[in-house]
């Protein structure tokens, strides 16, 4: 994921150095390497984000815009279906870019696999909570796939 | 797609309720884990047949959706390196023995 013996090295300890300090948080209800591996993919999406230069922005800043009527304000576009497959480094710096709330829990369901119980149950918040942030996340996240598309398309202006 | 904007206007002509673009986003994850009722789920599919831009939108959320599992999926080379479940375990387990007050 980081592209670098020394930063993987390094994130692997501070993942493992978090979970010692967190393993009160373990229930016992995933497996722990499922566990590790969640740490592990926050440490790297963390380093991946403080190597970013794009500002920081927030959920609403980045979910979709509608008009008054309720139509979208920029109708999407459709992907280059042979394009998006190889955006590994694409998709991950898109995560990263994630507030914090939502990035965790898109770690915890589509990478950790957890379910929404067992989700909930890790964050301490309702089920409902769990469906609503995972929902905003994803969202987002297409959200911010489209932009790096965007800008990456050969000839194409960068979309709004 | 014809036939679901002539149902759309039909529908608008006979005062029904027509589910709007931001209430179809509001819904894309429910109506994917198949939780909606079965009515609402019928005004969704309507929506999408007559509106490209929800279409691609659908579409471009489920790929984003499989992107981001996979972008951070372990491997096979990586799972043939894991750490043993059970050694995990028992590491785990030491430190907590460490922790309690008296063990030491």
């Amino acid at each position: 994921m980081l592209h670098n013996d020394e930063n993987a090295r390094d994130a692997v300890q501070e993942a493992f150095l978090s979970a010692f300090k967190s393993i009160g948080r373990f229930s016992g209800d995933s497996k722990l390497t499922t566990w590790l591996h969640r740490i592990l993919v926050n440490v790297c999406l963390m380093k991946i984000r403080s190597q970013s230069r794009r500002p920081e922005r927030s959920i609403e800043a980045i979910l979709p815009i509608f008009v008054e009527s309720g139509r979208f304000a920029t109708r999407p576009s459709p992907w280059d279906p042979t394009g998006p497959d190889d955006r590994a480094d694409d998709v991950r710096a898109a995560m990263a870019d994630l507030p914090e709330p939502y990035r965790e829990v898109l770690v915890l369901r589509d990478v950790a696999e957890l379910d929404t119980a067992q989700a909930a149950a890790f964050l301490g918040v309702s089920e409902n909570n769990v469906k609503t942030r995972l929902h905003r996340a994803r969202l987002a996240l297409r959200q911010l796939i489209d932009e790096r598309i965007g800008e990456t398309k050969p000839g194409k202006e960068r979309r709004t | 797609m014809i036939l679901g904007l002539i149902q759309s206007m039909w529908n608008r002509l006979l005062g029904r309720r027509v589910m709007t673009c931001r209430e179809a986003t509001d819904f894309l994850m429910a109506y994917l884990d198949r939780e909606l009722a079965e009515p609402v789920r019928r005004e969704f599919d309507s929506h999408i047949s007559h509106c490209a831009g929800c279409k691609t939108y659908l579409e471009t959320y489920k790929k984003a959706v499989a992107m981001g599992k996979s972008a951070c999926r372990c491997t096979e080379a990586d799972a043939a390196t894991e750490m043993p479940e059970e050694l995990v375990a028992a590491i785990v387990a030491a430190s907590r023995r460490d922790e309690k007050p008296g063990t030491h």
